[in-house]
């Protein structure tokens, strides 16, 4: 392509701007033909003429000054085609429309207000379809549907993970990346610099310059090097009032030119990962710290049974924002009230499901009690001390496989008879028997006879 | 009309007059901030019916915390913390910090190599030399984790294994106002909100009855000033500031009834004046109205509650002989520990201890050994208890000063005593509990505790990893004041991942 003069470039610049004025005046045009028509006030319809001039006139140099930014050739041809000819159809008709209006112009056989009308609904028609390719130029075509609240195209769907380990590297980190910060002027109808970053064949094909990529070497691929220049650099990508992009979304793009050999199939767990990238991995998919990735996902949670809790004294916090995962407490209370705590089990009966952390201390606990907790399967933490709980309560707890860390300190009949029960409790970290009749010395014996048990803490 | 006129329509004909009227200010605020409220909530609405909701998640954050600042950003290890804050800079060089190289080099010049041109306080700048002085306090290899280990802290010495030692603290500050308000608030210049302001602002209470953030210090403490904005809220709702427990007959005053007076009509007072305050806040929105209405009812609850959590009788014999005998007298450092236990006990989010008395400008190792006499055995104690009790895994234990003692000694160095001066550059903390490695120690120091040579934990780092402990992403808690977003680590701090388990 042959260089265009600066000064061409700086006028066509002025196109998106100029444009308003022909869409403003020949649209004014048409609210005023229409208002006199049915109103019946003629003087408006003097000033219709001028209108329709204005809108001529602002269209000819919107023409112009399109055609010269056309000239960049950082537009799609395809899309630019259809906006360049209804522009210019826009211009001419709104020419013959004041033509016709100044009769200066006479089509004999229909000499009525109806041609005005009708000639100004065209112009209106043609430019709004101008207006819309013009802007699919500058935003992108699936700008205005982007966020359609009905009817969404689902785009082709990445098949959720639980770890980074099954991610793609190109699907779930560095796409996701080129789609916000680069897509939306280099696209396949925008191009800038001619480089689309639409989908991988695009994206191997680069731009003006040729080849944005080179696998394994950061230091020679252009994609990156123009994000790494200095800022104030003409050729810093994104330009001048964009986003530019984050310390961790470039650490990304590093990652997958230089360790992912910028491939656009390959998974995490077959590339050699620091440390620091896998966690940026996991902020972008929301998986902080592996402790979110492991717990399976939650049904929601109705709001009138966190009411309940709540008016009976109980503590209800997700464990993490936006998600179903409840940390759920119910502060000592030393007198006894069997009919309360039976209440309080059915209720949270309705959410067995939801509740990771469960903390009932000096609540009088029984044995009973622990036939319902026996059921809230994605427990990981369950804080039971002071209660009255003995080795048969112990039993139920048996099925809770998720269970990480069990406090029964001051539960003074549970004996060392609940040893064989924490031991075939796979999950089971740590469990606190400070002040129960589980004896230091017989766990010794234990030990020899069951091959796997918690930490017990005394 | 507006409401509160005809709510408290009074009998009397002039003020009627008056009540009727719709004065300017009135005006202002209920079109402006009327229409604002219409605009923000259509927009709001659209929000949340337009949004793609991920998993059925509730949009109704506000049901699970008390605002709906999008907490915790990730899954929490702590659920609570307590803070030994050891106010005036203790000396890492005669507890942690094992410098043998340095008997060598008694009296001998600190090399300026090793100061760089380092500033210091005007209370050793003036002095003709800098003599290096070695601790005269031994140092032995504890537990599985071989940690050091001074003589002056026996009964810690039996605990490293469950503590994360960070030899390598750094401060901005080196005098103590600053560098302890830079420690609790971020920034050395008052004003900021304290790191259990930000807490409770960003978390919430676990326990209706009592503060979510309680400060208890040590009675009779001598040396440097501690001040109330030490735990305050700064800009934040004046409901987060922390409360003060006091050592004497009342640990928080006012709580109990004026002599003569039952107290059995105070609720009834209580109902009517969170009726105007209500109508107060209807018509102004100014949200100390809410503070102030939940202070009221706060303090009503802790009439029963404090008097509850501050009795000490149902504690059996053995546990205060397990912090020691000075914990039977209330207001002391171990009191605190065993009292901080309880309120620890009750879900009281964030409790933060101060003892004053570590400020060794003279006589240093004595200074030490009598500062690590009344706190020692309460901080092994304290671990302990937490322990057997089940809630050192979801508890962080902190300790440590503003800063650390320098290598040389200020004034007279003798075979026996020798002072230290402040030191900002490297110095000693302890972490424990939720979330942290047990039995390491983190980051080095060079030959004379003086520079950092490995994995610098600077102040904000502290701060960013303890907020990230809690389930709270540092850059994300911010606070809106005077035009900018606030947040406890300002524009610095990471979060120190190599402590973490």
């Amino acid at each position: 392509m042959k260089e265009v003069s600066d000064i061409v470039l700086f006028f066509g610049r002025f196109h998106p701007l100029v444009v308003h004025f022909p869409i403003g005046f020949l649209f004014f045009a048409f609210i005023l033909e229409v208002l006199a028509q049915y109103q019946k006030k003629t003087l408006l319809k003097s000033s219709v003429p001028l209108a329709l001039f204005l809108g001529f006139l602002s269209a000819l140099v919107s023409c112009v000054l399109g055609y010269m930014l056309s000239l960049s050739g950082d537009y799609n041809s395809d899309a630019l085609d259809k906006h360049f000819w209804f522009g210019i159809g826009t211009t001419v008709i709104a020419f013959i429309a004041w033509g016709l209006k100044t009769k200066k112009f006479k089509i004999k056989i229909i000499e009525s207000s109806r041609v005005h009308i009708a000639s100004l609904t065209f112009v209106v028609v043609l430019l709004s379809i101008t207006g819309h390719y013009g802007g699919n130029l500058t935003h992108g075509s699936d700008y205005l549907t982007a966020y359609l609240p009905f009817g969404k195209q689902e785009k082709e769907k990445l098949i959720p993970v639980n770890s980074i380990e099954e991610a793609q590297v190109f699907g779930h980190f560095v796409n996701p990346i080129l789609q916000k910060k680069c897509a939306s002027c280099h696209n396949s109808e925008k191009k800038k610099g001619n480089l689309s970053l639409e989908n991988p064949l695009s994206i191997v094909k680069g731009g003006k310059g040729g080849a944005v990529l080179v696998s394994g070497s950061v230091p020679e691929s252009e994609l990156i090097n123009r994000v790494l220049l200095d800022s104030e650099d003409d050729k810093f990508m994104p330009p001048k009032g964009k986003n530019p992009l984050t310390n961790d979304e470039i650490k990304i793009l590093e990652y997958w030119i230089e360790s992912a050999m910028a491939d656009f199939e390959v998974t995490v767990d077959s590339i050699k990962t620091e440390d620091e990238v896998k966690n940026i991995m996991r902020k972008m998919l929301k998986l902080e710290e592996g402790t979110t990735a492991d717990l399976v996902s939650a049904p929601s949670i109705p709001q009138e049974v966190i009411k309940e809790l709540r008016a009976n004294g109980v503590f209800v916090r997700v464990l993490v924002a936006e998600s179903n995962f409840l940390d759920v407490s119910l502060p000592s209370e030393k007198e006894n009230k069997d009919e309360k705590m039976h209440q309080l089990f059915e209720t949270l009966l309705k959410i067995k499901n939801n509740i990771v952390w469960l903390s009932l201390p000096e609540n009088g606990i029984k044995d009973d009690h622990l036939k319902t907790i026996s059921q809230f399967k994605h427990l990981k933490k369950l804080r039971l001390e002071k209660n009255l709980i003995t080795d048969q309560g112990v039993e139920y707890l048996s099925a809770l496989n998720q269970l990480e860390s069990l406090n029964l300190y001051n539960n003074t009949m549970v004996t060392n008879k609940s040893v064989e029960v924490f031991s075939k409790m796979e999950n089971l970290k740590k469990i606190y028997v400070w002040g129960t009749s589980v004896k230091k010395d017989d766990l010794l014996n234990d030990q020899q006879k069951f091959k796997k048990l918690p930490d017990f803490v005394f | 009309m507006c409401d509160h006129h005809d709510k408290l329509r009074s009998n009397n004909k002039d003020l009627q007059q008056v009540e009727k009227m719709f004065d300017r200010r009135e005006f202002l605020t209920k079109t402006s901030l009327g229409l604002g409220a219409i605009a923000l909530g259509s927009l709001l609405n659209t929000d949340k019916a337009w949004s793609n909701v991920k998993n059925n998640v509730n949009p109704d954050l506000g049901m699970f915390s008390r605002n709906s600042l999008g907490l915790p950003h990730h899954v929490p290890k702590a659920k609570r913390a307590i803070y030994l804050f050891q106010s005036g800079g203790p000396s890492q060089l005669e507890l942690f910090d094992y410098k043998p190289k340095l008997t060598k080099m008694i009296g001998q010049e600190l090399p300026s190599s090793v100061r760089k041109g380092q500033r210091l306080t005007g209370m050793s700048a003036d002095q003709s030399s800098l003599p290096i002085a070695a601790s005269i306090i031994d140092f032995k290899q504890y537990g599985e984790s071989r940690a050091w280990v001074s003589n002056a802290m026996p009964h810690l010495s039996g605990v490293v294994d469950d503590i994360c030692f960070i030899k390598s603290m750094q401060t901005d500050a080196i005098n103590h106002d600053p560098a302890i308000t830079f420690f609790q608030t971020g920034s050395q210049q008052p004003g900021r909100p304290s790191i259990g302001s930000w807490i409770s602002y960003g978390l919430g209470s676990d326990n209706d009855n009592l503060p979510t953030f309680i400060t208890l210090v040590s009675k009779n403490g001598s040396g440097q000033p501690l001040y109330s904005r030490l735990w305050g809220n700064g800009f934040l709702p004046t409901e987060h500031q922390g409360v003060q427990f006091r050592s004497g007959k009342d640990p928080v005053l006012y709580l109990t009834d004026p002599e003569n007076y039952d107290g059995h009509d105070r609720r009834k007072m209580l109902d009517y004046l969170g009726k105007l305050n209500e109508i107060q806040n209807d018509s102004y929105g100014d949200p100390e109205i809410n503070a102030r209405m939940s202070q009221y009812e706060m303090a009503f609850r802790m009439q029963t509650s404090i008097p509850e959590v501050t009795d000490m009788s149902d504690e059996p014999d053995y546990i205060f002989e397990m912090y020691g005998e000075d914990s039977r007298d209330p207001g002391t450092y171990a009191a605190n520990c065993l009292l901080g236990r309880k309120l620890l006990e009750k879900d009281v989010k964030f409790i933060q201890i101060y003892h004053q008395g570590w400020d060794q400008h003279l006589g240093c190792p004595g200074g030490v050994l009598n500062n690590a006499k009344k706190t020692d055995q309460a901080n092994a104690a304290l671990i302990k208890d937490l322990k057997q009790r089940g809630m050192f895994e979801d508890t962080l234990v902190i300790w440590g000063g503003e800063f650390g003692r320098t290598v040389y000694s200020q004034g007279k160095l003798t075979a026996t005593d020798y002072g230290r001066d402040h030191h900002p550059k490297a110095f000693t903390m302890f972490m424990a509990g939720a979330g942290i490695k047990p039995g390491i120690t983190y980051g080095e120091t060079d030959d004379f505790s003086y520079n950092v040579v490995k994995d610098p934990v600077h102040t904000h780092d502290f701060q960013a990893t303890l907020l990230h402990l809690f389930g709270i992403d540092h850059e994300r808690l911010t606070y809106k004041h005077q035009g900018r977003r606030f947040r406890l680590t300002d524009v610095h701090g990471h979060v120190v991942k190599d402590i973490l388990s």
